[in-house]
């Protein structure tokens, strides 16, 4: 009852300041609308038109609280926001950010999609990077980015990097908080899914990033029956070495714990006392595998079908040491270093701790000493204490060990307290207050905020606040509410369902992130930020202040931006040069001013071009869009770059070439022409392919007639369609080559089967040499099997004799 | 033998075959609506809450428009009464038995709710909802019966026979009756953890009559026209009784 009275207190005294607010407001804003003239005189804050604050307030039906919200909320140029959020994009491919509190988009950072904007996959050096993730030899050009994480030094964003994980292919991007562009694709070698990454440790030692679905290491076949499940299939979590200063990972100092066939979910690092552990959920200890075609319960049932799942507990400390000691880890599978079952079991590594049913988030609070696990079958979070957990491990008391021989905490040793927070509890983060922590409640729509720490055993006086969210909550975010000084402020949460928040804009609608100001007892929402794009999962905040000042807004002159070291193809103005080398021409060119040098390229069609082009702008303006459209080449060269575009030169004509001044309202100019002249060999080569694509094509839907279609075929017809043969004769008159009609009369049997089966051994004859002239064309080798040459024949002749019978029947 | 008092004859059948209009009626007619109301589902889509209404012989839809919204419009019998299965799941309720109501997605009346299909396998549905479903699919012959009962109270007029038009016109208490069983049994037995229900939920009994709160769901449970109308239809077969035991003194007399 007490702090209800505080609340309503507290909620009384917001309602006076919002009202003085507002009254300040209308002062500064000339004193109401009533005195119209005057009004219009006042120097700051006039009211635009004739309506005056109050006017407007009225007409949009707005609230004290709306007014309040949006002074929270409204972003003037002379006024600075205070952080940016960095969320994933789903299957959108993107990292697009938007900053607090005014919560508008600044950027979209491509992460695994080709992206035009920022000439991302464009240019040779970001294809390139992309190449890295592609999995198998399999080209991958989306993802689906699930959890950003900013990089640390002592438990505190360090404003470095930003590291994003992709649930669907088993990768990981590093982003350059400089340029705030993808440096590195990491995949796992051997996951076939991921979901618990990214999250530092404390000083980025390591970058932890958890299995999700378990599949057998080796990504061999292994046939899915329940004991190959257990021998085979594993979970696991991997802690990925990291560097500070450079911001590379390092496959080759990084390990893999291998965990049970259990479905692992999120993880965290521990902190402070905590610090050199990390924790990973699980879910699915039943082992399911599915297959309902079999008569067995779906997946997620038969997953859900146990009370309780298994927290990890992981000492990644005391394997790093047993590493460098060449006591553990020596087994490497695909390149990844990986620490076994028993290996773990053996040196204390791997514990486990029951958690509640299908657990979503766990997370270690500021201290380091309290981690507090959301299931979302379970409407109590759990708070676990590490110091009991500690103790635990230290007394060796257990309760038994999973089928694996994993040693078990018992629950009661491990925990805390349990408080109810709501039906379908899934994310915590944590407030600047000691011992204040906000979850998300995906059933019940709403964040439920309480305290952690206090000794409640009923759980009655934990429970501080409920706020609705709007709607189907999944993850939320505090200012900086992982690290180890939350800044309190701002919640933000993410909402999968808008429903009648935003215009109806038909089935996908956007999602819905919801700021809301938690510096009250009574959190309070301040706005709703639509976001119309693939599942954006999960955000961090970080602060303004702490990374602005690594962020540079142009590069060095000839910077690679994917080593972001000197490229070696870097070229000095007036160093320009062409190099004809005869299958290949490579350019290294200058973009300067708007002009770039050599602005003309000529060439022989067929030959390979390479443009290597450094762009010396220096200022904040000078990015510049170099394109080749009818090439399908384009890149945004940024301020300093250096980048290679690569094609081949296959059809001749005159291409115009464009520069696009990003930052400038000019159109595309054209500064130069793309010559390829014409080589008859080269065409050649290019009509052969060109035809054999549409050959392997015409192969691929090849024409099955129907039976009725059948009758009225002549022999040998599918054989002459199948080939393709139709695509450039006719019977009676001449079409891409030849008029077939009476072909066989000006041909020999033997020549024309010849000339089928190898068209290139009769190129050099006069008349066929007389004919591609004529038509630009050669007969292309169709690859026709030797048994099907006769009935081509065949049917050349039946059409023939068929146009004659037409032609007589005509008179 | 005497011939009984001929006003008191008509009036007893005029209002015994109201009695029985009134009892059919309720056949067609919703007996009960239940609805949940959170904020997370708005007025402006849901204008009164998650809302299902339940007849003698099957449950219904009880929201208005909701089959006009856009996401909703391609999934075949989305409505609140799939909504209403939806948020059951979660504490391990098993699916309402949707009587005749129940159309699988070739529109064909399939043994077990649509929804239930999905989650349950037939063998694992347990026999009470079989008893249900039985029920709510034969409701139409037991009011065949109550119409036997009522004629033959009419036509029969030597003999008070007034058993016959209490049976009748006790409908609406039937279903009193299965209604408030019903509730309880799904209260009870909260078995379906094979759908993902959450751990630790106690049985409990839904509200019958009145507001209540579970969780931050506020829950209403009102009689509806069906049931008044039932109602009145007993109170009809109690007066059609008293001029009956009228006319048969009269014809005594």
């Amino acid at each position: 009852m007490k702090t209800n009275n505080k609340i309503s207190v507290m909620r009384y005294a917001g309602a006076i300041f919002g009202m003085l607010l507002i009254a300040l407001f209308a002062v500064s804003c000339g004193g109401g609308g009533g005195k119209g003239k005057e009004a219009g005189k006042a120097k700051i804050g006039a009211p635009r038109g004739k309506e005056s604050f109050q006017d407007v307030v009225k007409r949009r039906g707005l609230n004290e609280d709306d007014v309040l919200a949006a002074v929270k909320t409204y972003t003037p140029d002379h006024v600075a926001d205070e952080a940016v959020a960095a969320n994933s994009g789903g299957q959108e491919g993107n990292l697009p950010t938007y900053v607090l509190p005014s919560m508008r988009m600044v950027k979209y950072i491509p992460i695994n999609t080709r992206q035009p904007y920022f000439g991302y996959g464009y240019s040779e050096e970001t294809y390139n990077l992309m190449k890295d993730g592609f999995i198998d030899g399999a080209e991958i050009l989306w993802g689906d980015t699930h959890h950003p994480g900013f990089s640390e030094t002592d438990g505190l964003y360090n404003g470095k990097w930003l590291v994003i994980n992709d649930k669907a292919n088993p990768r990981i991007f590093i982003v350059d908080l400089r340029d705030w562009m993808v440096k590195q694709v990491v995949q796992n070698p051997i996951f076939r899914s991921d979901h618990g990454g990214c999250f530092f440790t404390p000083n980025s030692e390591y970058i932890m990033e958890a299995c999700q679905y378990p599949a057998p290491f080796d990504r061999k076949y292994h046939e899915l029956t329940e004991e190959n499940f257990k021998k085979y299939w594993r979970g696991g979590l991997t802690y990925w070495k990291f560097d500070n200063n450079t911001g590379k990972v390092d496959l080759k100092n990084s390990f893999t714990f291998e965990f049970p066939p259990y479905t692992q979910d999120l993880s965290d690092a521990g902190k402070n006392e905590s610090y050199g552990w990390g924790f990973t959920n699980s879910f699915c200890s039943e082992m399911y595998f599915g297959g309902i075609e079999a008569g067995r319960p779906p997946f997620e049932a038969g997953c859900s079908s146990r009370d309780v799942d298994y927290l990890h507990v992981t000492n990644w400390k005391k394997a790093e040491e047993l590493i460098k000691q060449g006591k553990i880890g020596q087994k490497r599978i695909n390149g990844m270093r990986v620490i076994t079952i028993p290996e773990a079991i053996k040196y204390g590594l791997l514990y486990l701790i029951p958690e509640p049913k299908s657990p979503h988030g766990v997370d270690v609070d500021p201290s380091g000493r309290y981690i507090i696990v959301a299931g979302k079958l379970d409407s109590h979070a759990w708070v676990y204490d590490f110091e009991k957990i500690k103790k635990a491990i230290d007394n060796k008391k257990f309760d038994g060990t999973d089928s694996f021989g994993i040693p078990i905490i018992r629950l009661e040793d491990a925990l805390h307290k349990s408080v109810e927070v709501g039906l379908g509890p899934l994310h915590n983060q944590f407030d600047s207050k000691d011992g204040v922590v906000y979850t998300s409640i995906y059933v019940d729509s709403r964040v439920t905020k309480w305290n952690y720490k206090i000794d409640d055993p009923k759980g009655e006086k934990s429970v501080l606040a409920y706020v609705p969210s709007h709607y189907n909550i999944g993850h939320l975010v505090s200012y900086h509410g992982d690290t180890k000084k939350p800044r309190g402020k701002y919640l933000i949460a993410l909402n999968k369902l808008s429903i009648d928040r935003f215009n109806p804009v038909g089935p996908l609608h956007p999602q819905n992130h919801q700021l809301i100001d938690i510096t009250g007892d009574q959190p309070k929402i301040i706005y709703d930020l639509p976001l119309p794009m693939g599942e954006p999962h999960y955000t961090a905040i970080i602060g303004r202040d702490v990374y602005e000042k690594n962020v540079m807004n142009v590069y060095p002159v000839g910077t690679d931006i994917v080593t972001m070291k000197k490229s070696p193809y870097a070229t000095d103005l007036g160093a320009e040069k062409v190099e004809n080398k005869g299958n290949t021409v490579e350019i290294f060119g200058t973009i300067k001013d708007g002009k770039v040098t050599p602005s003309d390229i000529t060439l022989k069609q067929g030959q390979d071009v390479i443009i290597h082009l450094t762009n010396h702008g220096q200022g904040l303006n000078d990015t510049y869009i170099y394109e080749i459209a009818s090439y399908d080449k384009m890149y945004p060269f940024k301020p300093g770059e250096t980048a290679t575009l690569k094609f081949n030169a296959e059809k001749a004509g005159v291409y115009p070439i464009m520069l696009d001044k990003q930052y400038d309202p000019s159109d595309r100019v054209q500064i130069g022409l793309l010559t390829v002249n014409f080589d008859q060999d080269a065409e050649n080569k290019r009509v052969l392919a060109y035809t054999k694509r549409i050959n392997w094509d015409q192969k691929v839907q090849a024409f099955k007639p129907s039976s009725i279609e059948l009758k009225s075929m002549l022999p040998g017809e599918i054989e002459f369609l199948n080939y393709g043969c139709n695509a450039c004769h006719k019977f009676g008159e001449p079409f891409n080559g030849p008029d077939l009609y009476n072909v066989h009369k000006r041909r020999s049997d033997k020549w024309l089967r010849e000339w089928i089966l190898n068209p290139e051994s009769k190129y050099k004859d006069k008349d066929i040499e007389a004919m591609r002239q004529y038509y630009k064309l050669a007969m292309p080798n169709q690859n026709v099997d030797p048994k099907d040459v006769d009935k081509i024949i065949e049917y050349m002749k039946a059409k023939s004799a068929q146009l004659d019978k037409q032609k007589a029947a005509k008179g | 033998m005497k011939k009984g008092n001929k006003i008191l004859m008509v009036s007893y059948i005029v209002v015994a075959l109201l009695a029985l209009g009134a009892i059919i009626s309720t056949y067609f007619l919703p007996m009960w609506w239940v609805a949940l109301q959170s904020h997370q589902y708005p007025k402006s889509m849901y204008p009164k809450g998650i809302r299902i209404e339940f007849k003698y012989n099957g449950v219904y839809n009880g929201c208005e428009g909701v089959r006009e919204r856009e996401e909703l419009a391609m999934n075949v019998g989305a409505d609140c009464l799939i909504e209403m299965n939806k948020i059951n799941h979660f504490i391990g309720m098993f699916p309402i038995v949707q009587g005749v109501n129940d159309l699988n997605e070739m529109g064909e009346h399939v043994p077990y709710p649509v929804y239930a299909s999905d989650k349950l396998s037939p063998e694992e549905i347990p026999d009470a909802l079989k008893h249900l479903d039985w029920i709510m699919r034969h409701s139409h012959y037991f009011f065949v019966l109550f119409a036997v009962f009522m004629l033959l109270f009419i036509a029969i007029s030597r003999k008070k026979l007034s058993w016959a038009a209490i049976l009748a016109g006790l409908a609406p208490f039937y279903f009193l009756i299965i209604y408030i069983y019903y509730l309880y049994w799904y209260g009870h037995n909260l078995g379906l953890h094979g759908g993902g229900a959450f751990s630790g939920i106690k049985p409990f009994m839904p509200t019958v009559f009145g507001e209540g709160k579970v969780a931050q769901f506020t829950t209403f449970s009102f009689p509806d026209v069906g049931f008044y109308v039932g109602l009145l239809g007993f109170l009809l077969t109690l007066v059609a009784i008293y001029l009956k035991s009228k006319y048969i003194k009269s014809v005594k007399a």
